[in-house]
């Protein structure tokens, strides 16, 4: 049997792949791709938490927003960690790579407006990331990446519930409460944005038929519906998805995908679109990619300077 | 970078939660010094009050028995 055939057949049966020896060039290509968007992903959240945080109404809502991004780099540090140990140069990846190299969420390219944003960011976005990382720990085919698993799982529970307390308290002031919902109107469709591609325009998926993750995009997409849904409807904030009792399914009451107005942070909803522009729209990235990135390789880049002129 | 810094090792993490939990590994870190090594460790795995934990030198650590390798001599 072929090598990639012997593999898939093995991680589907349970065997635990765990080091280079276990695998083919095709499983390392996928575990480093998939390492990659998430250590991306972990590390430029923090930027956009940043934007906000000095508008923290208590030092207590302060020390613990800082407490998750301190938790967001330390996540991003074992993805990269678990890069470094398949061979890559993660110096290289952090501090000399382009901004639109990087593989984050588009939805991470943008300046949060006020705090409660943030706290719509950690509820929506955080249960994203709970929900994906969830079912990698619950199914992935590599061993190390799933015992790493088990710290980001607790630490992104936590989050959620963090943006879900600022959401609860904010929606007692009715002021506050438009807020909520106008963060909401945009951020709710790009958290379903954070599953990628309707699985009927996927032919096939390594990370699935390698078992580095369990299952699919729309499945993903129904879990994370599945708790974000109740959750808003049950503060009154309104979303646009509802469960169908007859389908058993959670439905987008707007077209999905659609355009996107960049400008306004809106969602033109009267404009259906297709995967292939999303596609093209996060490959153009958003407003602040080049400068987040910036901001996470400005330190080395300026102790790189200060070493040189001391030499 | 193009300065050459300090060599990095890496450096196995070890916890155990409780009193009469087993030590399990946890993560890596790298870091130029073992003492650097247990600050690093201390700050990036605070997920849980450990009663213990320790960083080994990958380096020193002397195998016994590994898993054998699926493709063996031939992997990626």
């Amino acid at each position: 049997m072929e090598n990639a055939a012997l593999l898939k057949e093995k991680v589907q049966e349970g065997f635990m792949v765990e080091g280079m020896e276990d695998m083919n060039e095709e499983y390392l290509k996928a575990l480093k791709q998939t390492l990659t968007i998430v250590g991306d992903t972990e590390l430029l959240s923090v930027p956009p938490l940043l934007t906000v945080y000095d508008q923290a109404p208590t030092l207590n809502n302060k020390i613990t927003a800082l407490a998750i991004m301190q938790d967001e780099i330390g996540h991003a540090h074992i993805a990269y960690r678990l890069l470094k140990d398949l061979g890559e140069d993660t110096e290289e990846l952090l501090y000399n790579r382009e901004p639109n190299r990087w593989k984050n969420p588009y939805a991470f390219d943008f300046e949060l407006s006020n705090w409660i944003e943030l706290g719509v960011f950690n509820a929506l976005f955080d249960r994203a990331g709970y929900t994906l990382l969830g079912d990698a720990g619950e199914h992935t085919s590599y061993g190390p990446w799933r015992r790493a698993l088990v710290k980001v799982d607790k630490e992104e529970l936590f989050h959620l519930r963090n943006g879900e307390i600022i959401m609860k308290s904010a929606v007692k002031d009715p002021e506050l409460k438009k807020k909520v919902q106008e963060a909401v109107d945009w951020m709710f469709i790009m958290g379903l944005e954070f599953f990628g591609v309707a699985d009927n325009l996927k032919s096939r998926s390594q990370q699935i038929e390698y078992k580095l993750k369990g299952r699919t995009n729309d499945e993903l997409r129904q879990k994370w519906l599945s708790t974000a849904v109740p959750f808003c409807e049950s503060i009154g904030i309104k979303v646009p998805a509802h469960y169908d009792e007859a389908t058993e399914k959670f439905v987008i009451d707007v077209p999905f995908p659609c355009k996107f107005d960049a400008e306004n942070k809106k969602w033109l909803t009267d404009q259906p679109d297709t995967w292939e522009n999303v596609i093209k729209r996060f490959k153009s990235r958003g407003p602040q990619n080049q400068q987040f990135v910036e901001r996470i390789q400005q330190g080395a880049k300026e102790l790189e300077k200060l070493r040189n002129e001391a030499v | 970078m193009s300065v050459k810094t300090k060599q990095r090792t890496t450096f196995d993490v070890f916890t155990r939660i409780e009193r009469g939990d087993d030590l399990i590994h946890i993560g890596t870190v790298e870091a130029e010094t073992a003492e650097l090594a247990k600050v690093y460790a201390a700050y990036t795995y605070d997920e849980e009050d450990w009663v213990e934990m320790c960083v080994v030198d990958r380096a020193q650590l002397d195998w016994v028995r590994k898993p054998k390798g699926l493709f063996a001599g031939k992997g990626a």
